[in-house]
């Protein structure tokens, strides 16, 4: 039966399950890690790095690293996320051609679901190492918040990829799947997620036969792991200046050992009580004399530094709770979701909040992909029962007289949904009302944002506030949303279906598609290739070693001669087939090489 | 230090060469001189070490400016000095020897110099004596442009007569000039790319460059220069698949004396990454990032392990 991969498609990392024999597992990467830095890079000399290579390069090469896409993908430009990055982000982000958003590496403009597709496939290299196959479905996970644009630029972003992505699930459900698996569980749950660099809480009820239910999410995206990452960085770097008046953020080689050191003393702390942070020849003094950098940092530093930053999640916890209704009390367990949730104050603090320890039963790292896994798998298993219900991120509405935002469907209703609402002409003799339909929290309508616009015309000429319009929103299991406007007097209407956009066109998409595909022949050649040349060089290099001692031992017969000369014969083919990166030829010469090891083995071993 | 660095006949390198450039002629003079001043001998791991035996020498331009691009070793030669100098300037290295004892030993591999230019173009001179910048003052005691000068400047045989190359070099008289010309430059780059001394000559190169941006010629020899180093830099660490790791502990790592560039580069070895990725990885032009990773092989500070 076919795979069906989980991704859980990170901010900061990124992690790929699948289950197998009914057990979910995460599958490690080539570096034996479970989680991939969602970092793309451009080097100088245009070759692509995916994860924890470009990780490893990411203040070095900044203007070429991409990090954190994930708060860009399916965002229009002039939209405050989009302003945030650009404030931040050392990576060059500009306008696209259709209102959304481009990143230029080097001398290319990519999109955003291009530099997401990168990360995703090399996620599903990673699967299709492990398994020996091609993968080709998948389910992808998103923030609960993301709205209809971001999930269709994540789904764009899979097709490039060269993934058919036949869900997307919101992280949390799927924390809550991981959590609730194989367990026939009824009870409210709450997601506390703190990643590398976002933060989210979500309220979640999990019925028997299966059903999850977002009750209610918020969260903060510029908050996480790497804030804190931050605040080490900051008194490493102050103590340095003090004692040798040199500021080691002047110097990107420093920053980047700093930033490594400072990430390494921060999951140490996790676990110890002290650690050391040690980088010798840091930086060069005015003098040209090396300087080194050794200080310890303990735990209760770290909380001291890092409070402010965990106080803050809870403080979004307690208005989550507020917004949905639910009291403290009928939260009934904690999941923990993302490497920052290890750090003990957090759990503390958690703990001291909720009044319960949390969950430990799911890895952090890990459950986000797993539940997305188990999804996947469900979702090929028609045996399997599972419902997912949604809910609606953003309150859904038009724009009124006065430029105000008028609800209909409220934030975090679950789907399907609909809902109607009566409106009236504002002007004397008014003929038509343009209908604006807007998704967001604030009152003025330009604060939010845009999903279509209709005009209903034809309307009766009347005294203002005479004629009356019913305006209808719906949503359907998949997420559609439609808005329909009725004249309830002569019976006339208008409609539209808001189709999510990430903001690329369908032609972008098959041509991204071709070139993400040609990358990854490109790649698997390369490797293919890279691994035959090995194997061929190290045969070569036991023939060469053995050379001279067959040499002498056969010099005294022609036949000895003629077979040394043969085998000059196979190292020089061989040799000419690696210059030419000939893989095929180079395979085939690899049985002639085996047996020219084989026979000089053989001479030796008869001899000798 | 018994070569002439300057004597452009004496060098036989069939190394790169710039198109249109005329073939190195000289070769069997400088053979002939190698012999009286030193000894190559190959031993059994197929490693040939070339000893010198001289007095210890003097190199004339101690204080001469320091070129803005740092002058790396030789990438050909290896120069044994404990890892507490490997920062410190070559001339450290050559001075207060006892006369009669090897003043310099280079050690040639053998397997890794197929690739690189024969022992007549060892680059690295120019650490020593790294071209000033242009429009600063000659020293007095830089070296003369005369090829003979030169030869008693430096041969060791000379030195023998009972002389140091000390006395010899002050002999010299000091060029009047103060105001380095281009077209002097511009030999100086040709000769040194002749010798060998594809470091001075990239240095030299730049230096034209930063005075007239659209030379041409420098422009190629920048180039040449460059990729010349790189291979050899690159011969000199081995395949570039290959794994580094740290062979030092780690508290004794700063007692070595590396920069901080050599330091970052160290930084980025985990035992797990290999040549060619960290290259990608290390943010410095290729050309520094293989010197500075040949520069810690060659110290034992980095060991290298089979690629696979």
């Amino acid at each position: 039966m076919e795979k069906v991969i989980g991704i859980d498609l990170g901010t900061t990392n990124s992690c790929v399950a699948i289950v197998e024999g009914g057990t979910p597992t995460v599958i490690p990467n080539r570096g034996g890690y479970k989680t991939t830095p969602s970092m793309v890079a451009i080097t100088e000399a245009g070759k692509r790095l995916v994860g924890h290579i470009a990780k490893r390069q990411a203040v070095t090469n900044a203007e070429n690293t991409v990090y954190a896409a994930k708060r860009l993908i399916g965002r229009k430009w002039n939209t405050t996320q989009v302003r945030s990055a650009l404030a931040t982000c050392p990576y060059r982000i500009v306008e696209g051609p259709h209102d959304d958003v481009r990143i230029q590496l080097r001398d290319k403009l990519y999109s955003v679901s291009e530099i997401s597709a990168m990360v995703l496939q090399e996620m599903k290299i990673i699967a299709e190492d492990y398994l020996g196959h091609e993968v080709r479905k998948a389910v992808v996970t998103v923030p609960a918040y993301f709205n209809d644009g971001q999930r269709q630029a994540t789904k764009d972003a899979g097709a490039i990829a060269g993934l058919d992505v036949i869900r997307i699930i919101n992280e949390p459900t799927a924390a809550a799947l991981a959590y609730g698996f194989g367990r026939n569980l009824d009870r409210t749950v709450a997601v506390y997620d703190l990643g590398g660099g976002t933060f989210d809480i979500s309220i979640l009820e999990i019925g028997s036969h299966g059903v999850f239910k977002v009750i209610s999410t918020a969260g903060d995206t510029f908050l996480g792991g790497e804030d804190f990452d931050s605040r080490i960085i900051d008194w490493l770097v102050k103590g340095f200046q003090q004692e040798h008046g040199i500021d080691l953020r002047q110097d990107r080689m420093a920053l980047q050992r700093l930033k490594d050191a400072a990430e390494k003393a921060k999951c140490e702390l996790s676990a110890v009580r002290e650690t050391e942070i040690n980088l010798p020849f840091i930086i060069s003094s005015s003098r040209n004399e090396a300087l080194h950098l050794q200080r310890m940092l303990s735990r209760d530093e770290l909380e001291r530094l890092c409070n402010d930053l965990i106080e803050r999640t809870i403080k979004i916890c307690e208005s989550t709770l507020e917004d949905s209704g639910v009291s403290k009390d009928d939260i009934e367990d904690v999941i923990l979701v993302g490497g920052m949730t290890r750090v003990p104050k957090v759990q503390h603090m958690v703990a001291g909040f909720f009044g319960r320890e949390p969950c430990k039963g799911v890895h952090p790292d890990e459950v986000v992909a797993l539940g997305a896994a188990i999804q996947g798998s469900a979702l090929l298993d028609e045996q399997q029962e599972m419902v997912l219900l949604d809910v609606t991120p953003h309150t859904l509405g038009i724009m009124v007289v006065g430029g105000f935002f008028e609800p209909l469907i409220p934030q975090n209703t679950t789907v399907p949904t609909s809902s109607s609402k009566t409106f009236t002409t504002v002007r004397d003799n008014q003929t038509a009302v343009k209908i604006l339909v807007l998704q967001g929290e604030s009152q003025r309508a330009e604060q939010n944002e845009l999903l279509g616009e209709f005009i209903l015309t034809d309307l009766r000429r009347a005294a203002k506030g005479q004629v009356e319009i019913d305006v209808t929103f719906e949503i359907n299991a998949d997420g559609i949303v439609s808005v329909q406007a009725k004249d309830l007097e002569t019976g006339r209407q208008q409609s539209i279906t808001v189709t999510a956009s990430s903001g690329l066109t369908q032609d972008e998409i098959t041509s991204m598609i071709d070139e993400a595909k040609t990358h990854a022949v490109d790649r698997r050649a390369t490797e293919a290739f890279e691994g035959t040349r090995q194997e061929a060089e190290k045969l070569m290099g036991d023939i060469e070693r053995l050379f001279p001692q067959v040499e002498q031992i056969v010099s005294g017969s022609d036949f000895g001669r003629d077979a040394i000369e043969k085998a000059r014969g196979v190292l020089d083919r061989a040799r000419s087939l690696i210059e030419r990166k000939d893989v095929e030829g180079l395979k085939e010469q690899l049985e002639a090489l085996g047996r020219t090891q084989r026979m000089f083995k053989g001479v030796i071993a008869k001899t000798g | 230090m018994s070569e002439p660095p300057r004597h452009r006949k004496s060098s036989s390198a069939p190394g790169p060469r710039l198109p249109g450039q005329r073939p190195p002629e000289g070769s069997s003079r400088r053979s002939s001189r190698r012999k009286r001043s030193g000894s190559l001998h190959d031993d059994d791991s197929g490693r040939i070490t070339l000893t010198f035996r001289a007095p210890s020498l003097h190199v004339p331009d101690l204080d001469a400016p320091v070129l803005p691009l740092p002058p790396p070793p030789e990438p050909a030669v290896r120069i044994e000095t404990p890892l507490a100098d490997l920062d410190a300037p070559t001339e450290r290295v050559e001075r207060g020897e006892a006369p009669g004892e090897p003043a310099l030993a280079l050690e040639l591999d053998g397997e890794s110099f197929a690739s690189a230019p024969p022992l007549e173009v060892s680059d690295g001179w120019a650490q020593a004596r790294p071209a000033p910048p242009r429009g600063a003052r000659r020293p007095a005691s830089y070296p003369p442009k005369r090829a003979s000068q030169q030869d008693m400047a430096l041969d060791p045989a000379s030195s023998r007569r009972g002389a140091d190359a000390l006395q010899l070099v002050e002999r010299v008289e000091p060029l009047p000039s103060i105001d380095i010309e281009p077209p002097n430059l511009v030999t100086e780059m040709e000769e040194r790319f002749a010798l060998g001394d594809f470091t001075g000559s990239l240095a030299t190169a730049e230096l034209i460059l930063g005075a007239d941006p659209g030379h041409e010629l420098a422009r190629r020899y920048v180039e040449t220069c460059k990729e010349t180093l790189e291979r050899l830099y690159c011969a000199r660490i081995g395949d570039m698949r290959s794994v580094p790791s740290v062979a030092v502990p780690t508290v004794e790592l700063r007692w070595l004396g590396l920069d901080h560039r050599a330091g970052f580069l160290l930084s980025l070895i985990d035992g797990h990454t290999r040549v060619d990725e960290l290259l990608d990885v290390s943010g410095m032009s290729r050309l520094e990032a293989t010197r500075i990773l040949a520069g810690l092989i060659e110290a034992g500070v980095v060991r290298m392990s089979e690629p696979g």
